[in-house]
């Protein structure tokens, strides 16, 4: 598996980024930056009150103020609902608001303060009606419903849904009680983290601008141009090519931009007032009102026999999807792959559930399914090994999946780079000094994720220069996707990197694509391009042989033109032949991930029951705590991702090291604190995002066991580092002190305290 | 948000300026807790008078017996004062923990006295030094003692022109030594959960002369713990007694709850860290 890889020019190289001049010198244009002649500035009116009914609103004040040119409400416009899954989400609340932060109305004005002063003179009164907001009241019986009228949301077929259940997902296979029974021990636990922010830099904005009664153009930093459109679409009733999305640059996006943010907003402010408007949320907004990772209460129930392996497996976590089940259900659905783990499991009962309650909607973050399920998952693994006497590493050995076992999907596993992962990780921390003195330990914990699938689409055409354009429809989040893509086009086309014009995230001009999201951006995108570009070089070959008098088979391709002997015709004399000749040498290609086979009788709606180029991942971390204090240190932090192969192995590590640190976050400082649907910490003081100074460097191991479907063997990379970190600081923090924290952040006062 | 910026070139300007204004103005020199109250809503002004042009006062002054530190110095400033911070490692600690570099660049010594945070980690470690606080306002200038200065949360006994020209501290020789300790959730960018700074004196013997403990967010306003401090004083300063001092400080204070900690976390770690502290102070000064 690990032979020596071929060497290439362009691939495997770190080589620099195209978009990394303009950023690191200020040129770049974000969403942000976007402005237009004449445009106003929204603001939102949100609700103060986690359920209850609109008696009374009233804006005529509010629109004679200064500066105030339109003022919408959930009357003034006839908006549809709308939902991923379920249409659950209303632009402006109509009679009813059931989260606090729900927009009730949009104010356009020539300065945002302006628009700020109108907020305040808009006039509602609310009665308040009976709220929950912990997921596991929300399922009972008797629970208040967030939904009275669920049954008439228009649902994907999918959703499993109840009352206040908004999704349920199964996997099931042997017998899961026999199981416990041959067990030799049986444990059971209950985890619980918080919601956290995805911790974009650039807040969500939009700017909006009608050009007729029926077409509208956004630009907006949302990472997803095609799903944005026909969500737009929906809410106004308009065919989706009468709105044009477009990504002028986005400023971190790691899931919590993938849903719409302020696009609606403006839209139906713009139309209101005729002018181009622009919204942006604010920094309280994003920490009161932007879509966070699901809280999760996970119940794990799992019997071993006496050498620490797996009998059975049983158990449950439940997602509070909040007031609207935004990515909830999805999240919920995956998350049973990961509270299973990768690891060899007999007989197993795993449930998923997304639960509506009356805290704001919730939505998607970076391995979305991944971080709560994987602390339940690899904090019992270790309480386990403790109890038994056994090294949490060996119990792992034990346990993990290996080449051609079958997962708890019903899934042959292919490439499986796990057993390594475990090895190196553990030799780099010096796992045989687990404890190597007072207060300080060392933790580990593995996992696995999957590479998305869903299409792309590429149109390349070559230039006048022989150079190459390449437009493709996701947007560059900032992981260096794009410049991935473009070295393997490069690499087959014979050029080099900067040979390569990106053009992208425009829902007019750019081809469909499912979009930034599911650690699949380069691995799609740089499939459809390579065979678009394999198209491209077949037309240009034809074309060469025809100039140069020669059999295609004679034909030598390099330095950026075709040989025949002596003879040549580079790439810049083809294109401008072509261009006056026939148009052009243009080609394009799609590409979807194939299927893979999994035991269908397993699963119950699930949402992705099959697990496409799975990665797996360890991460081991050396902390040190503070007894006195309750205070973690951590001293050394280490990654071991399997990751196929690395196209560019510079900004791969970056993704393992900033996807480690967002981890460690969730990890010991940040959550949204939320008291009856309202934010505590609503501000950038309080929310706490790991410094500089709270993670040491990250040490990078990347292991290669090649997907058969990614390009090079690449596996998706982007989302798995953010999943293992609560787990492992968790194992490790109970490895240096003896305290075994249950619920996330992992807080000095939990530490000390509990 | 919106306000008037009035820019003042001397203390007197600022009170010309104040006295031509209607209630509801406030002085405004680095602006990092104001800006961000007048942002929140918590604090309202229609007029902002600015004293960070005021060059006179960005100044530290060194003598025999003190160093006067200019209100307008910032905190970057302080930290970076050699002769103040070999003097007084407890500045220093704290100036560096303010915040992040921005924040350090800009917010002032003075802002975080006026301000009167309970939290404000500046503040605790002058409060520990028993800085003297030089009073200017239309009628004249006054001194107060540093712990006479904070009332509750966000209120001081400054009146209502009154502005910090310069904090005194006085020089006490290589026989003491201070001590800032901070506890939060991150290591930088982080309002103490509890703040500690500890100052203590010993003569030729190592017998405790005098002792000085200042709590930060432990309650209304940095506090004294003057039962511990009064137990140190006149003893050798052993395990035991630091201990005893340690319980003690943590019954002087009445911390709330928060989003930021539980007032019993607080209380819990307060003594850990003042028995810290004292015992870093004291071995500092016995080497």
């Amino acid at each position: 598996m690990n032979a020596s890889p071929p060497m290439y020019d362009v691939v495997g190289k770190r080589l620099n980024r195209l978009d990394g001049a303009g950023k690191v010198t200020g040129a770049a244009v974000y969403a942000s930056d976007f402005s237009l002649p004449g445009m106003l500035h929204g603001r939102i009116l949100r609700s103060p009150h986690p359920h209850a009914k609109i008696m009374r609103l009233d804006a005529t004040a509010a629109r004679k103020l200064p500066g105030v040119r339109a003022i919408v409400t959930g009357a003034s416009q006839k908006l549809n609902r709308f939902g991923n899954f379920i249409k659950d989400f209303e632009v402006f609340a109509t009679d009813r608001v059931y989260h606090i932060g729900q927009a009730i109305a949009g104010v356009a004005a020539d300065s945002e303060y302006a628009a700020e002063q109108a907020l305040k003179a808009i006039e509602v009164e609310y009665e308040p009606l009976p709220a929950v907001f912990d997921a596991i009241d929300a399922l009972a019986q008797d629970a208040a419903l967030v939904h009275p009228e669920w049954q008439n949301l228009k649902a994907a077929p999918i959703i499993n849904r109840d009352g206040n259940r908004c999704g349920r997902t199964v996997i099931k296979f042997g017998d899961v009680e026999q199981g416990f029974r041959d067990s030799y021990r049986v444990y059971e636990h209950v985890f619980r983290t918080s919601p956290v922010h995805a911790g974009y830099t650039e807040p969500r904005v939009a700017v909006a601008q009608w050009s007729g009664p029926d077409q509208a153009t956004v630009w907006c930093n949302a990472p997803l141009l095609f799903d944005t459109q026909s969500a737009l679409a929906e809410i106004f009733g308009l065919p989706a090519s009468h709105i044009r999305v477009v990504v002028p640059g986005i400023g971190g996006g790691f899931g919590g931009k993938l849903r719409l943010g302020m696009e609606h907003y403006a839209m139906a402010l713009a139309r209101a007032a005729k002018r181009p408007v622009r919204v942006m949320s604010t920094s309280e907004e994003e920490l009161t009102a932007a879509l966070f990772r699901q809280p999760a209460t996970i119940e794990l129930k799992t019997g071993v026999d006496r050498e620490g392996r797996i009998v059975a497996k049983k158990g449950r976590i439940v997602v509070d999807s909040g007031a609207c089940s935004g990515s909830g259900p999805l999240v919920a659905s995956t998350a049973t792959m990961i509270l299973a783990g990768p690891y060899r499991i007999p007989n197993a009962e795993i449930e998923g559930v997304a639960v509506y309650t009356n805290n704001h909607p919730n939505g998607s973050v970076r391995a979305p399914s991944g971080p709560m399920p994987n602390f339940a998952t690899e904090s019992q693994m270790d309480m386990i090994a403790e109890d038994l006497g056994l090294d949490p590493l060996e119990i792992r050995m034990r346990n993990i999946l290996r080449e051609g076992d079958i997962a708890v999907n019903g899934q042959k596993m292919t490439s499986v780079g796990l057993a390594e992962c475990l090895e190196k990780a553990a030799a780099c921390i010096d796992w045989s000094q687990r404890k190597p003195e007072q207060s300080r330990g060392k933790g580990l914990a593995c996992g696995w994720w999957m590479t998305s699938r869903g299409s792309s689409g590429a149109y390349l055409k070559l230039m006048q220069d022989g150079t190459l354009t390449m437009m493709v429809g996701v947007v560059e989040m900032g992981t260096g996707a794009l410049t991935g893509a473009a070295q393997v086009v490069a690499e087959e086309m014979g050029m080099q990197l900067f040979d390569i014009n990106v053009v992208s995230a425009d829902s007019l001009t750019t081809p469909y694509d499912f979009g930034s999201q599911g650690s699949r951006t380069m691995f799609a995108v740089a499939n459809a391009s390579r065979e678009a570009a394999r198209d491209l070089l077949t037309k240009m070959r034809t074309r060469a042989a025809k100039a140069l008098g020669a059999d295609e088979g004679a034909l030598e391709m390099r330095e950026k033109a075709f040989w025949n002997g002596e003879k040549k015709i580079t790439f810049a004399e083809l294109a401008a032949q072509a261009n006056a000749a026939v148009g052009g040498l243009i080609a394009e290609a799609t590409y979807i991930a194939p299927a893979v086979e999994h035991g269908a009788a397993r699963v119950q709606n699930h949402f992705s029951p099959s697990w496409p180029s799975p990665s797996f991942h360890v991460h081991a971390t050396d902390v040190s705590v503070d007894e006195v204090l309750g205070e973690v240190t951590i001293n050394r932090y280490v990654v071991a991702q399997d990751v196929g192969y690395a196209i560019n192995p510079t900004y791969l590590e970056g993704q393992l090291e900033g996807g480690a640190v967002q981890g460690v976050g969730q990890a010991l400082f940040e959550e949204i604190i939320m008291v009856n649907g309202q934010v505590q910490n609503g501000n950038l003081t309080d929310y706490k995002m790991p410094t500089s100074m709270d993670v040491p460097p990250i040490e990078v191991i990347l292991v290669t066991h090649p997907s058969v479907a990614g390009p090079y063997g690449a596996k998706g990379v982007g989302e798995p580092p953010s999943i293992q970190p609560p787990a492992a600081v968790a194992n490790a923090v109970a490895a240096a002190c003896g305290k075994r924290i249950m619920q996330l952040p992992i807080t000095a006062e939990k530490i000390l305290m509990d | 948000m919106k306000f008037n910026l009035h820019s003042a070139s001397s203390p007197d300007h600022a009170f010309q300026i104040a006295a031509g204004l209607k209630e509801g103005w406030r002085y405004i020199a680095g602006g990092t807790d104001l800006v961000i109250q007048l942002r929140r809503g918590v604090r309202e002004a229609a007029d902002l008078i600015d004293l960070s042009r005021i060059s006179a006062l960005r100044t530290i002054e060194t003598s025999e017996t003190s160093f006067r530190i200019g209100a307008l110095c910032t905190h970057k400033d302080l930290e970076g004062h050699a002769a103040l911070v070999r003097e007084f490692p407890a500045l220093q600690a704290a100036a560096r923990v303010v915040g992040g570099h921005q924040i350090r660049n800009v917010g002032t010594v003075g802002g975080n006295l006026a301000n009167a945070s309970p939290a404000a980690d500046v503040a605790v470690a002058l409060l520990a030094l028993d800085a003297k606080v030089h009073v200017r306002g239309p009628s004249g200038t006054r001194e107060i003692a540093i712990d006479d200065l904070f009332v509750s949360s966000g209120k001081t006994t400054l009146q209502p022109a009154e502005m910090i020209e310069r904090i005194e501290v006085t020089r006490h020789g290589d026989r003491s030594r201070s001590v800032f300790l901070k506890v939060g959730r991150r290591k930088a960018m982080e309002i103490s959960v509890v703040s500690a700074a500890v100052s203590l004196k010993f003569d030729a013997g190592g017998v405790c002369e005098s002792a000085r403990i200042a709590l930060g967010a432990v309650g209304p306003r940095p506090l004294r713990a003057k039962a511990a401090e009064k137990l140190l004083q006149g003893e050798v300063v052993d395990a035991a007694l630091v201990a005893d001092a340690a319980a003690l400080a943590r019954d002087e204070c009445t911390p709330r709850s928060d989003p930021r900690a539980s007032a019993a976390y607080r209380t819990a770690v307060v003594e850990g860290l003042v028995k810290r502290a004292i015992t870093q102070c004291a071995a500092a000064l016995s080497r």
